[in-house]
């Protein structure tokens, strides 16, 4: 037993040095940008990738000789940190910079993102390298080829603990005690940088405050690109050493990864490196007593919990460097907010035309019939996306995790009708009602959903989206290993009075009903007391309640209502598709919400209908069309269609740089940030949805609003940035 | 003349600073009332603490004869106390008929449910809080033209005057003033002290206003209360405070009090 539980101690180490590795560079650029970088982990899988790209085609299946080995090893370290630099100054040039000043929920947004999209690159990426090496196989003369896997063996297999004489009936190999090792060390630099060196000061004063620092002459917008640089320098280190260890490369999502090195850095004091270590460290060797003893499903459930439960007990952070405690600083942080533009503009005409749409559709789709159950997918996941808008829009709680609500709704109308759920035949006979099936999922959901929203709504903005990421994920997980990863099929479809409505056409008639009343519902909620007591609260959640607002009141109600109709949606889902599964909950669900809801701008009903078919259409028509006319013609195995995530990514990230005007005016007064140089400049020709449009297209190119940003760009640059040096 | 609101030896300490002090204040019925201080001196807190953003460390506050003290900010505002913000807090986004609606919150019933279903009693009540948004918008002088603008694109004067109105919609019996001047210059300076007078005498309001410029709270108030490290240390009419040597040496220094005396 004591050996078991010494052995685990020691994996436990190893994984936590992995971590470790993500969570000092996290901690450093946190400190300095005083927000997440949700990408940071996507950099660390590219460097990874980087590595092996290098070493596979240098040594894959050559008999090297140990100096072959130190120059190879040299080259690949010294290009992957040059890279994970690079990348990551990137990742600040386009997630931080266009942000600055403005709400720090803005770059995690963005970043999440930039993560999608480097998530796709890599993936990408590692399909693209060869996976067969040209000759002979090694141990069958005769087969051609030898396939490639991971990375070539570099450091010898030593049992450490063997060698060393002590019998154990687990291993410690040699590949652990180096990554236990660089961990330490690159902890160790990390903290004589901060406390020892010229950039290590400035770094430190931009955490405690940006005013001050920029006051006594350190230059705020280079500290943090210093700051980025160098956290991709560790990345690069930190993948390297990743890569050649365990000879493979970074398999995981980074926003995930990155969670859990931000866990770590929380635990361990922002702006720690041997706390972030340390943490690191204890986090590993938890995951590893809690697989073992547990199941290893457990773990991820755990730490996010940990995340959150951190995040609400200390929701200001950890340490005295990142301060903000006063009153002032908990004022709503939300990005996209516009609800104007759209229903105050032509909200009648626009929805008169949305809604001949939705009446002539099945005429024109009759000739194909396949066309019709497209249409009811892209309906549900409208009602899916205005149920996102009524939680970001009206209640100004912008919610990353929101899939688990879809998901939720799905898994009780499953269980309610599947023929698989035989505990149901005592109480419930027969088939139930969907009415009553549906009012159920929404209910529970939106119950759910109010108990999530609550334990999160005190919390700043930053540590509130990063919470509902990781509660996202907590669904995700649980729904997985309480209910199975197959998922439960043959689901009937509805039956309303004992009818089943099983013909496409009906379906969409009913689900298109749906559509329409929650789509005037929630443009009747807009110009109520209720609606601008919502908004008020969304703008100021302290003047709102000097004005006689109930916070809570509100909140609930909005939190309920939304969620409620996303539990509606998961739950039509269910009995439409006959299918549900544990991916209902993924994080790419709702990210594709978020990008809907964004696109459209959040909070407006009709923008969450045109956002939503905006990126159905992307994804299920044009990228197939598209990937149809060009599969073959790209190499064989590539399927356009894995664009998906990329899509969503830059859809997601484009839409919040079109915003970001509005996203840094809410609260730049609030948090003591730098003066926001976008508030100088009041060009407002993007507000509507053409020119928001454009504007999410600015960066490809493809507008007039490019010569805008150029101009903008070039006015940062400067005149805007003496004040950061003077 | 009635008590309308009363201070019994309030205090807030925030850890080992204590902002407000053993503080005894009281207002009566249809006054205009002057909270002054150096900076620091506790007057904002003190405002928290009777709008109930705060609550008091020790002692009691009373209104209109009850106890309000540790209330939660939406049930002291239905009581009847409304305020401005000293750096402006609009609704940003909202329009400034929007803004004025939202003070208006606690008049009117209307409930969620009810937004969807609008019932024609709250399509009425809906249509009245309207009218009155726009009466209040007049009143204060911004006039109904700027009524569908977003707060934040009005100019910083207008601003200082929708907050007011925001204030006003709610009908209250107090009103709080946070430096209602702050930023402005003589010339507004000048009309903003009409527009608070106005208030008092054509709405009955009673105000309480924290200033900065001494020749704006010694113009308009009845009756003066200085703060100084988070104690009262003198209160009074205008004239006297203004000669009170404790005031003289709080604002300019002990040097001044001395030359003064």
């Amino acid at each position: 037993m004591n050996d078991i539980v010494a052995t685990l101690g020691l994996i436990g180490l190893s994984n936590g040095s992995v971590i470790a590795l993500n969570a000092i560079a996290l901690t450093l650029i946190y400190a300095a940008a005083r927000t997440l970088n949700l990408a940071h982990g996507d950099v660390f899988a590219l460097c990874s990738v980087m590595t092996m790209t290098i070493l596979r085609a240098a040594l894959w299946d050559v008999v090297a000789t140990p100096l072959d080995l130190v120059v190879w090893c040299a080259i690949a370290g010294l290009a992957t940190v040059v890279f994970g630099m690079l990348l990551s100054a990137l990742i600040e040039a386009l997630g931080f910079r266009p942000f600055r000043g403005g709400s720090r929920l803005a770059p995690i947004i963005a970043t999440l993102g930039l993560s999608f999209a480097l998530y796709q690159v890599s993936l990408i990426w590692a399909h693209a390298l060869p996976t067969y090496s040209t000759g002979d196989h090694r141990s069958v003369p005769g087969l051609p080829e030898v396939p490639i896997v991971g990375v070539p063996a570099i450091l010898p297999a030593i049992d450490v603990l063997h060698a060393l004489g002590i019998n154990s009936v687990g291993s410690f190999q040699l590949r652990d005690l180096v990554l236990i090792g660089v961990a330490v060390l690159v902890a160790l630099a990390a903290q004589v940088m901060l406390k020892r060196t010229r950039i290590g000061r400035a770094i430190r004063a931009c955490a405690q405050d940006p005013i001050a620092a920029q006051m006594v002459g350190v230059n705020h917008n280079g500290t943090i690109r210093a700051a980025f640089a160098i956290g991709g320098l560790l990345a690069g280190i930190g993948a390297f050493t990743f890569t050649v260890a365990k000879e493979m490369p970074v398999g995981s999502h980074g926003a995930e990864s990155g969670l859990m090195a931000f866990t770590a850095a929380i635990l361990g004091g922002i702006g720690n490196p041997i706390g972030a270590l340390l943490a690191s460290l204890l986090l590993g060797v938890f995951s590893a007593m809690t697989t073992y003893f547990l199941d290893a499903h457990w773990t991820p459930v755990f730490i996010y919990l940990l995340l959150v439960g951190l995040l609400m007990w200390r929701p200001t952070g950890l340490t005295a460097e990142d301060r903000g405690g006063d009153l002032n600083s908990i004022s709503n942080e939300i990005v996209v907010l516009d609800r104007r533009s759209l229903l105050r503009r032509q909200p009648k005409l626009l929805l008169l035309v949305l809604l001949v749409a939705l009446i002539a559709f099945p005429a024109l789709a009759e000739a194909e019939p396949y066309r019709l159950p497209v249409a009811n997918s892209f309906l549900i996941w409208i009602i899916l996306t205005l149920g996102l808008t009524i939680v970001v829009g009206m209640s100004g709680v912008l919610d990353i995790g929101f899939a688990a609500n879809f998901a939720l709704g799905g898994y009780v109308s499953a269980y309610l009708t599947a023929p698989a759920m035989a505990w149901r035949a005592g109480f419930l006979p027969g088939i139930p009602d969907a009415v009553f099936v549906m009012a159920l999922a929404a209910l529970i959901t939106g119950v759910v959903g109010v108990i999530r929203g609550l334990a999160t709504s005190r919390m700043r903005a930053d540590y509130l989206a990063i919470s509902t990421l990781a509660l996202g994920l907590v669904g995700h997980d649980l729904i997985k290993y309480l209910s199975g990863v197959g998922g439960i099929s043959a689901i009937p479809a509805p039956r309303v009075l004992g009818q089943p409505i099983a013909s496409p056409l009906a379906q969409y008639a009913i689900l298109g009903v749906i559509v329409t009343v929650i789509v005037l519902a929630a443009i009747r909620l807009q110009n109520s007391r209720a609606g601008r007591a919502l908004a008020a609260i969304r703008e100021d959640e302290h003047a709102a309640a000097a004005f006689g607002v109930n916070i809570v009141t509100y909140k609930t109600a909005a939190f309920f209502i939304g969620s409620a109709i996303a539990g509606l949606a998961g739950g039509l889902y269910a009995s439409v598709t006959s299918y549900v599964d544990p991916e209902l909950a993924g994080f790419h669900i709702s990210v594709m919400a978020l990008a809907m809801a964004c696109i459209g701008g959040a909070g407006s009903a009709a923008g969450a209908v045109i956002g939503a078919l905006a990126i159905l259409l992307i994804d299920r028509v044009a990228i197939p069309t598209v990937g149809r006319l060009v599969e073959n013609s790209l190499y064989a195995g590539f399927s356009i269609r894995e664009l998906n995530y990329l899509v969503f990514g830059m859809a997601l990230y484009l839409s919040l740089l079109s915003w970001r005007r509005q996203a840094s005016g809410v609260e730049g007064k609030a948090d003591h940030e730098p003066w926001d140089p976008d508030q100088m400049l009041t060009v407002r020709w993007w507000t509507g949805l053409p020119g928001r449009l454009a504007g999410a297209f600015n960066h490809l190119g493809l507008s007039l609003a490019h010569a805008g940003h150029r101009t903008r760009a070039f006015l940062d640059r400067n005149v805007f940035d003496e004040g950061d040096g003077a | 003349m009635t008590l309308l609101l009363k201070a019994d030896r309030v205090t807030k300490k925030f850890g080992g600073l204590t902002a407000v002090n053993r503080v005894d204040f009281e207002i009566e019925k249809g006054m205009i009332a002057g909270l002054i201080g150096p900076n620091g001196a506790g007057k904002t807190t003190f405002f928290n603490n009777i709008t109930g953003l705060y609550t008091p460390t020790e002692g009691q506050i009373y209104f209109d004869g009850q106890v309000i003290t540790g209330l939660k900010p939406h049930l002291i505002q239905k009581r009847g106390i409304s305020r401005t913000f000293q750096n402006i807090r609009l609704f940003g986004q909202l329009s400034a008929l929007e803004n004025v609606l939202v003070g208006e919150h606690v008049r009117l019933h209307g409930s969620i449910l009810e937004a969807f279903f609008r019932p024609p009693r709250v399509m009425a009540e809906e249509k009245m809080a309207r009218e009155r948004a726009l009466d209040v918008l007049d009143f204060v002088g911004l006039g109904r033209k700027i009524a569908d603008q977003a707060a934040r694109n009005l100019p910083y004067g207008s601003q200082r005057r929708l907050e007011i109105a925001r204030a006003l919609a709610s009908d209250p019996k107090l009103l709080l003033l946070d430096e209602p001047t702050a930023g402005m210059n003589p010339q507004e300076k000048r009309e903003l002290t009409d527009l608070v007078r106005h208030v008092r005498d054509n709405m009955g309001v009673t105000v309480l206003l924290i200033e900065h410029d001494m020749k704006v709270v010694m113009g308009i108030s009845d009756r003066v209360t200085v703060l100084d490290h988070g104690e009262k240390i003198a209160e009074g009419l205008p004239q006297v405070v203004q000669k009170n040597p404790q005031v003289i040496e709080a604002y300019l220094g002990t040097g001044a009090a001395a030359e003064g005396a």
